[in-house]
């Protein structure tokens, strides 16, 4: 009788502890847990972001370099640019009218024409798509040989994941300074 | 009475059953915290990649607002107490700030197929502390002459301190000093300004 009893007082101590133990790991818990994305969901988006900076800065690489193939593999199967040369749809699309556009101004490594600067990343990824407003400056060489800004302006960009990678679903190359006639 | 035998066996459960419980309790003790610790340094990892993420878009934000003219939206990006200096002054709260520019910086309205000038924003060094922020980075005004050609005007570096506001990341303090001196366009080239 009398274990009993006390088999009962120690089986209230139990469920007693059990329940605080618990009680009190919930309470470690962080507190936002609940109401902020998941861990997981916020590594993707920082990765997503890491993935289209590289991508804004592969598209001014491949473009200097006049690496035309790499750059329309930028482009997504329906993908569009568009600008002062013109419109282009798809990859193939796009590689025809870069290589048509800049058959006379080649890559020379050692004798460097112009180049892009890419900058002013405005980023913002909504799950498998996001938009980007990003500026654009290209220097040249004057005929003396001296460094010179010559045009700049902004690209307006509808980015998608397709395939497992992001690429451009349509790029607005805008003109700002000198702007276009 | 029970038999001695009976409180022996019966002592013996008590026992078995207190080890058992006792290890699972530690268990959720020592697990519990351990991966609620595991997670709050991975968390804060993330945490500080996501500031730096939107604090370099804070300042690429105060580049599209400045160059589209839009200096009330500009000043969305800033506390109700924040300062702004510059070679034309310091002034603290926004309506200050806006009054110093319009005297300063003259009324600029944007037209998008007229563009007069726009910030290049790079070289930004980020160190995140918290709820609290500082940031160095460089700025590069580029204009169109009278005659359509693009050139550098001026340029400079920020000095900022941010703060988190209400989830939100804003300018405390800015301060936007002038490095290279301006230079003004003449007989078709860019030259010190008189």
């Amino acid at each position: 009788m009398a274990m009993n009893i006390n088999i009962g007082r120690w089986f209230k101590w139990a469920v007693a502890t059990t329940a605080l133990t618990l009680s009190v790991t919930v309470l470690l818990l962080p507190a936002s847990a609940a109401d902020k994305p998941s861990l997981e969901a916020r590594i993707k988006k920082l990765d997503d972001e890491a993935q289209i900076r590289h991508l804004l800065v592969e598209y001014g690489h491949a473009l200097d370099t006049r690496d035309f193939v790499r750059y329309s593999q930028l482009f997504a199967k329906e993908g569009t640019w568009s600008g002062s040369l013109g419109t282009a749809k798809g990859p193939a699309g796009v590689l025809a009218l870069m290589l048509k556009s800049f058959k006379d101004s080649p890559y020379d490594p050692k004798n460097v024409k112009t180049f892009h600067l890419d900058t002013n990343f405005l980023i913002r990824v909504d799950g498998d798509r996001a938009t980007v407003l990003s500026k654009w400056t290209v220097f040249g060489r004057t005929p003396d040989n001296k460094l010179m800004p010559q045009l700049a302006g902004h690209y307006d960009d509808t980015i998608v994941r397709e395939d497992g990678e992001w690429k451009f679903l349509s790029r607005v190359a805008v003109h700002d300074i000198p702007p276009l006639d | 009475m029970p038999s001695i035998t009976s409180i022996r066996r019966c002592s013996k459960r008590k026992t078995l059953t207190a080890a058992t419980l006792a290890i699972l309790l530690s268990g959720l003790l020592a697990h519990g915290p351990l991966v609620a610790a595991g997670s709050s340094a991975l968390e804060a990892r993330v945490q500080r990649l996501e500031d730096e993420s939107q604090i370099r878009y804070l300042l690429a934000q105060y580049g599209n607002l400045m160059d589209t003219g839009d200096r009330v939206g500009t000043l969305k990006l800033f506390t109700k107490d924040s300062t702004w200096s510059g070679r034309v002054g310091t002034a603290t709260g926004p309506d200050a700030i806006l009054e110093m520019w319009a005297k300063f910086l003259g009324n600029r309205p944007y037209d998008p197929k007229d563009v007069k000038s726009f910030y290049l924003m790079t070289n930004a060094l980020i160190h995140v502390d918290g709820n609290r922020a500082t940031a160095l980075s460089k700025w590069t005004l580029f204009a169109k002459s009278p005659d359509n050609k693009l050139y550098t005007q001026v340029a400079g570096h920020y000095d900022d301190v941010f703060v988190r506001e209400g989830g939100q990341w804003k300018f405390q303090s800015r301060g936007a000093w002038r490095d290279i001196s301006p230079d003004c366009w003449a007989d078709g080239a860019a030259v010190p300004c008189k």
